[in-house]
């Protein structure tokens, strides 16, 4: 007795033990969905069915996906020991198909197989690999940025006075407002929170003490450099990236113009131009912080606070700060010409070696800084 | 026979401010033609294959995609249709920088097609084999592609989703000839099996002349289209110049 399987692709009857398979309406790749989970649920093989056959009478579209599908169910069967047959099929999918199939037959899988042995080995030599690339390209690097300052003292016509200019417009003029106004907002919180503190001893005098000292020796400096990394330290690191993938580099250096000298030294003196100033600025602004809070605050008239301010020895604790800003401005310069130099040649890696340059520097700014405070505690400063 | 047009585009103008690119242009795609789209630098052949794909907007006119116009495309999901419909080839590959060779093919796959992972895999594979890419190649990111491995990836990716019409814009630059005429035959091949409908910008003559049946030049702000042996012979100085110069002399000649 003939068993009827009704679907909206096919007709699934068996008689005897022939299947009979019969095609219908769109077997296409927008169907693919329900095509693929109506044909995987039909046990074709059933026992006592010894052959099938496909019939694509009522076939409407019909596509290489569809033809896979089809291709790959006939395999199951043969696999399982069944005979297929296919009637009315245009023969050129068939064909399709069958050419595809002898390509792909011909060769091996070469998948990678990973094991966990394998995977630490090929993460642990790819760590060294890195970081001797790494030690190489900075060795490299330096080399070449002293070539670059030789030739220049040399022959100072070659240092770019413009491009030089356009740096310190970029990285120090344009950042004069989000400086100051980052300083002074500094000053005014920190005194908010230090005078809750002290008024608890009634020590509130002493917030200007705090303010005035934290902005002078660590604040200003150091919130202006993690301030310029993110700004400038990213852009020079895109800047040159793209600049490096887009083979402008190598024009330069086919031209005879070293890059290192057009592009990395004005943008390492500008820097160093720029962060000492921004630092000044930062000071002022945050010392105006600390005023206005002392004022406010406090209810201290201004001279009394000025005097207090002066009684601190303000030189002094400006110099520690002021003193770090061209090595911070090293720093940053660094990192951010070094990795837009070294970057690799695909579209994402400018992205992830920006990335990689603003926490570069933002760290070792602060490692500088710890550095620096040592010293200063060690040689009394 | 008869064909359909797929594509129809309609006294298109494209301006940029005050430079005007395309005046009028009238163009018709036919079914199942391989049509070459020649024109100087600057004519503004990518910017009518980016007004016909629906990814710039035309001052005026219209494009006709599959009967439909594509102005419409805001009103309702008419373009979301057509891009199942149509595959592309961008000049550079365009392919997905973070994704290996297999996944860039399943990726349109996957994204519109609710099937299993290993079944996309299935057909990524088969898509990849029809472009006669090898295993060795599916585990690779395409920065670690050599320029052709990287168009025939693009090739079948823009073949995943079985369109009836691919675009292809300057398949062959950047290949050395051999890379570029086996091109040209993976091109044909596909055109003859699977029924495709075919639209390439190229400035290569020797696909130009051997695939192409019809031609469509962009001379003074619009489209000049007929059979290839008309262009061929078109007295316009411009085309004559084109293909009559050496370097198409060369290839008509080999031809």
């Amino acid at each position: 007795m003939p068993q009827v399987i009704e679907t909206p692709y096919f007709t699934y009857a068996i008689t005897g033990d022939t299947g009979n398979f019969a095609m219908k309406g769109d077997w296409s790749i927008l169907n693919l969905s329900q095509l693929e989970s109506q044909v995987d649920a039909l046990d074709l093989a059933r026992s006592g069915t010894v052959a099938v056959d496909f019939q694509c009478g009522g076939l409407e579209q019909f596509d290489l996906s569809g033809a896979w599908l089809l291709y790959r169910t006939a395999e199951r069967l043969r696999d399982k020991g069944l005979d297929t047959r296919f009637e009315g099929f245009r023969a050129e999918h068939l064909q399709f198909i069958e050419d595809v199939l002898n390509i792909e037959k011909s060769r091996p899988s070469s998948r990678p197989i990973r094991t966990i042995p394998k995977a630490i080995w090929d993460i642990s030599t790819s760590a060294i690999r890195t970081f001797s690339r790494e030690t190489h390209n900075r060795g490299l690097w330096f080399m070449a940025i002293g070539r670059g300052i030789i030739s220049i003292v040399l022959n100072p016509r070659k240092f770019r006075w413009i491009a030089t200019a356009r740096h310190i417009q970029d990285a120090g003029i344009s950042a004069l407002g989000i400086v100051a106004l980052m300083a002074f907002l500094v000053a005014l919180v920190l005194g908010f929170q230090g005078r809750a503190q002290l008024a608890q001893l009634g020590a509130q005098i002493f917030t200007i003490d705090l303010v005035a000292i934290s902005v002078l020796r660590e604040m200003g400096g150091l919130l202006t450099a993690v301030l310029v990394a993110g700004r400038s330290g990213s852009a020079y690191a895109a800047e040159i990236g793209v600049m490096q993938l887009n083979e402008e580099v190598s024009a330069m250096e086919t031209m005879g113009i070293n890059p290192y000298e057009t592009l990395i030294i004005p943008r390492m003196i500008a820097l160093l131009i720029c962060l000492p100033l921004l630092t000044f600025v930062a000071d002022v602004a945050g010392l105006l912080g600390t005023l206005m809070m002392a004022t406010t605050m406090l209810d201290l008239p201004a001279s009394l606070a000025i005097d207090r301010f002066l009684s601190l020895d303000p030189f002094n604790h400006f110099r520690a700060g002021m003193i770090k800003a061209p090595f911070f401005a090293l720093v940053i310069g660094m990192i951010g010409t070094y990795r837009g130099f070294f970057v690799e040649r695909s579209a994402d890696a400018v992205g992830r070696n920006t990335t990689a340059a603003v926490v570069e520097s933002i760290f070792m700014v602060i490692a500088v800084d710890a550095m620096f405070s040592m010293l200063f505690t060690e040689i009394g400063w | 026979m008869v064909s359909t047009a797929l594509i129809e585009v309609r006294n298109l103008v494209n301006r940029f401010d005050k430079h005007t690119v395309h005046d009028g242009v009238n163009l018709s795609i036919y079914e199942n033609e391989i049509l070459g789209i020649v024109g100087g630098s600057g004519t503004g052949k990518s910017v009518l294959l980016r007004t016909m794909l629906g990814l710039r907007e035309a001052t005026s006119g219209e494009v006709r995609v599959f009967g439909e116009d594509i102005a419409c495309r805001n009103s309702s999901g008419n373009l979301a249709q057509c891009q199942n419909r149509w595959g592309v080839l961008f000049q550079g590959g365009a392919l997905f920088s973070g994704l290996t060779v297999l996944e860039n093919v399943m990726a349109p796959i996957l994204e519109h097609i609710d099937i299993s992972h290993a079944f996309a895999e299935e057909l990524a594979r088969l898509k990849l084999s029809m472009v006669g890419l090898g295993e060795v190649a599916y585990f690779k990111f395409p920065a670690e592609l050599s320029g052709g491995m990287v168009k025939r990836v693009a090739l079948a990716r823009a073949l995943a989703l079985e369109p009836r019409m691919v675009f292809l814009d300057e398949p062959t630059s950047g290949l050395d000839p051999i890379s570029a005429a086996e091109f040209d035959e993976l091109i044909l091949y596909l055109r003859d099996h699977l029924n495709l409908t075919v639209a390439m910008i190229s400035h290569d003559m020797d696909s130009l002349l051997t695939i192409c049946d019809r031609l469509a030049v962009i001379v003074d702000k619009k489209v000049i289209a007929d059979k290839k042996d008309v262009i061929v012979a078109h007295p316009h100085p411009w085309i004559r110049e084109y293909f009559g110069g050496v370097r198409g002399r060369a290839s008509t000649r080999a031809a």
